[in-house]
């Protein structure tokens, strides 16, 4: 098993729990989103995000409404909604377990 | 000097170069082949197409109106390289591979090649698909001219079906990757192979979680789907190839004898073609010219169309031509309404029925017993060098029509024997014909010529009755009367087999049963004279039914 592979598999598992938790503080088009991933070093590539969003607004946790752009195509503008909102408390609590029990184990 | 393509990405025009735009196009094709349609697919690819608009609309200014080949690997680099897709997925890492069914290279299709044409560029073009060289296909159809000009039809009908190669794409997509029947059967292979691969992991996938089972249905839809789709294929073009072959055949057979080249059946040293047919049935040459037009719409342009329909599905040609559709439809219909008008022409030539009555002459006989029989004559009786010779409408080897240079001879007139109301016995002749009045239909009557002939007691019935070669052919039949007075007996030789009709008899015997005995006048019917191995057994059956329920 080759560390590269490890690592993407660990990055994908907390990339839905990144995309809630940039949503947490307002409304943002995936450019945003992106930006604040690529700042993070999260994201390598701006595709893989958009199978992402699609996939948390299917399971009902985010919503989107269309807005006009001043360059090119109106943009999708995502929001948290109230079951998104709980997801991620949820989530929150779990990664705090989960950094506790690594650190435990590693340390 | 670049050619450039005008697309639309998200509602926004864009002029791209043709190579980028390959380069962009296969991109996104490729992207698609990663997601399902349950995973949203549509809806990620408008996203993603959404956002590429949105960096090429900043790559474009008034002053760099085009986007450019750096432009789309900008593009890709930002939204990611196939790959990534496929690493970042998130059910799995067995995607990584190559996805199969996304189409990467571009599949070959057939053009006309214009840039290495002599008449219209179909044999290059069809020469590039099959990766053969145009010189055979030439020589071939050249070949092919010769036979009836079935040449010069097939390339018309591909000439017309198979679109010239504009664009330098279409150029390229003319000698792209190979299609053909090996490769088909390849794919499947593959599909095979790759499944065999899957399953193994699909197998791990299950054990390790139950609740992706969906996921796994759709995958072997997904396979199943593709690999009836590779059978359907060959399987449609085989019927392709089926259909090309038929349709040639029967036009080139329409055509010729249409042309009056070939007939569609041979009599004695005689053809006789579509158009002679028509003769018997038409009483003037435009009757025959309208009835030939009616029949080479009606029947030849479905034909043509089987052959364009075959040369599509063959070639894996989509677009149709919509011309073509509407013309064989309108021409069809043209052919409909001129058979239709044939069709009455021919109907009111038959709205009449007359039957001329005509009286054999009997001489006095010696015997008693009046013997019947059918004449023996080359035709009856050798078969095999007869239907060397002439049509075949036989029924139980014998033919039903035939002819020779004089006369069109039909089988079989129909012979019954009744009491005569005289003493004397008589022979009726009814020479029953259609016509379009009255006149006309006892002309037609009239000209049928039926041969009996005696010889003291012997009578000899021709199996045929004959019409004139040139005569039209007006439902003409035959029927004799044979007038037994009572108490007069007749035999039936075998050879009466075909000729007798259902005559009446006391003990209801079959004609069949009836040939080869001696039967007497009563008052009403006839009855048997030697029928005592028949009676005998018929009173046997009888006497087994009747005696359980006697006793």
């Amino acid at each position: 098993m080759d560390i590269e592979n490890t690592q993407a598999q660990m990055r994908k598992g907390v990339l839905e729990f990144c995309i809630l938790a940039t949503l947490e503080h307002g409304d943002a088009y995936p450019t945003e989103i992106i930006e604040k991933m690529k700042e993070a070093k999260l994201v390598v590539v701006e595709g893989t995000l958009y199978p992402l969003l699609t996939r948390l607004k299917n399971m009902g946790l985010l919503s989107y409404r269309w807005e006009e752009s001043t360059s090119g195509p109106p943009r999708k503008y995502y929001k948290l909604t109230p079951v998104g909102k709980q997801f991620l408390k949820e989530l929150e609590t779990n990664w705090e377990e989960l950094v506790r029990s690594v650190n435990k184990i590693t340390k | 000097m670049n050619k450039t393509v005008t697309i639309n990405l998200s509602g926004i025009i864009f002029h791209i170069d043709e190579d980028a735009y390959l380069k962009l196009s296969s991109y996104l094709s490729t992207i698609k082949g990663y997601f399902s349609e349950s995973e949203g697919r549509d809806e990620i690819m408008a996203d993603i197409e959404n956002r590429i608009a949105e960096m090429l609309s900043e790559k474009v200014s008034d002053r760099k109106q085009v986007v450019l080949m750096t432009d789309v690997d900008y593009v890709i680099g930002v939204m990611g390289k196939p790959e990534d897709f496929a690493g970042d997925k998130s059910e799995s890492e067995t995607r990584k591979e190559q996805p199969v069914y996304s189409s990467t290279g571009k599949r070959r299709r057939v053009f006309r090649d214009t840039d290495n044409k002599i008449v219209g560029g179909v044999c290059s073009g069809v020469g590039a698909y099959f990766n053969m060289d145009p010189l055979w296909l030439r020589l071939a159809l050249v070949v092919a001219f010769f036979a009836f000009g079935t040449g010069i039809l097939l390339y018309i009908i591909l000439w017309i079906v198979i679109p010239e190669a504009k664009t330098s794409s279409e150029k390229l997509e003319m000698h792209g990757e190979d299609v053909n029947f090996s490769n088909i059967g390849k794919k499947v292979e593959e599909e095979i192979h790759s499944f065999g691969k899957k399953a193994e992991s699909w197998g791990d996938e299950v054990k390790q979680t139950l609740h992706r089972n969906r996921n796994l249905g759709e995958k072997m839809v997904d396979f199943l789907a593709s690999v009836f789709g590779a059978f359907f294929r060959i399987f449609a073009k085989l019927v392709a190839v089926f259909l090309i072959i038929i349709g040639l055949i029967f036009l080139v057979a329409i055509f010729s004898s249409m042309l009056g080249g070939t007939g569609i059946v041979h009599i004695d040293n005689y053809n006789y073609s579509i158009n002679d047919f028509f003769d018997t049935f038409f009483m003037n040459k435009d009757q025959v010219f309208l009835a030939s037009i009616a029949l080479l719409l009606f029947v030849g342009v479905p034909l043509l169309m089987l052959v364009y329909w075959g040369v599509r599905i063959l070639l894996g040609i989509k677009k149709g031509n919509r011309f073509v559709s509407l013309a064989a439809g309108i021409l069809w219909i043209i052919g409909i309404s001129l058979a239709i008008i044939s069709g009455i022409n021919i109907g009111d030539q038959f709205a009449e029925h007359t039957t001329s009555k005509e009286y054999f002459h009997i001489t006095k006989t010696k015997c008693d017993t009046l013997f019947l029989r059918v004449k023996e004559s080359k035709e009856w009786n050798n078969d095999r060098e007869y239907s060397r010779k002439h049509i075949h409408f036989s029924v139980k080897k014998h033919d039903l029509i035939s002819a020779d240079s004089v006369n069109i001879y039909f089988g079989f007139p129909t012979l019954d024997i009744i009491p005569s109301e005289s003493d004397s016995l008589e022979i009726v002749i009814y020479n029953e014909a259609n016509g379009k009045d009255k006149k006309e239909a006892l002309h037609f009557a009239h000209n049928i010529n039926y041969e009996i002939s005696q010889h003291d007691s012997l009578i000899e019935f021709s199996p045929y009755f004959s019409i004139p070669i040139d005569e039209k052919w007006r439902a003409q039949q035959v029927h004799v009367e044979v007038r037994l007075p009572k108490g007069k007996t007749v035999f039936l030789s075998k050879s009466m087999k075909h000729i007798i009709y259902d005559i009446k008899n006391e003990t209801d015997t079959y004609d069949t049963d009836m040939l080869g005995r001696r039967w007497i006048m009563g008052e009403e019917e006839l009855r048997c004279l030697d029928c005592k191995g028949l009676e005998s057994q018929d009173r046997h059956k009888t006497n087994r039914e009747t005696t359980p329920s006697s006793e």
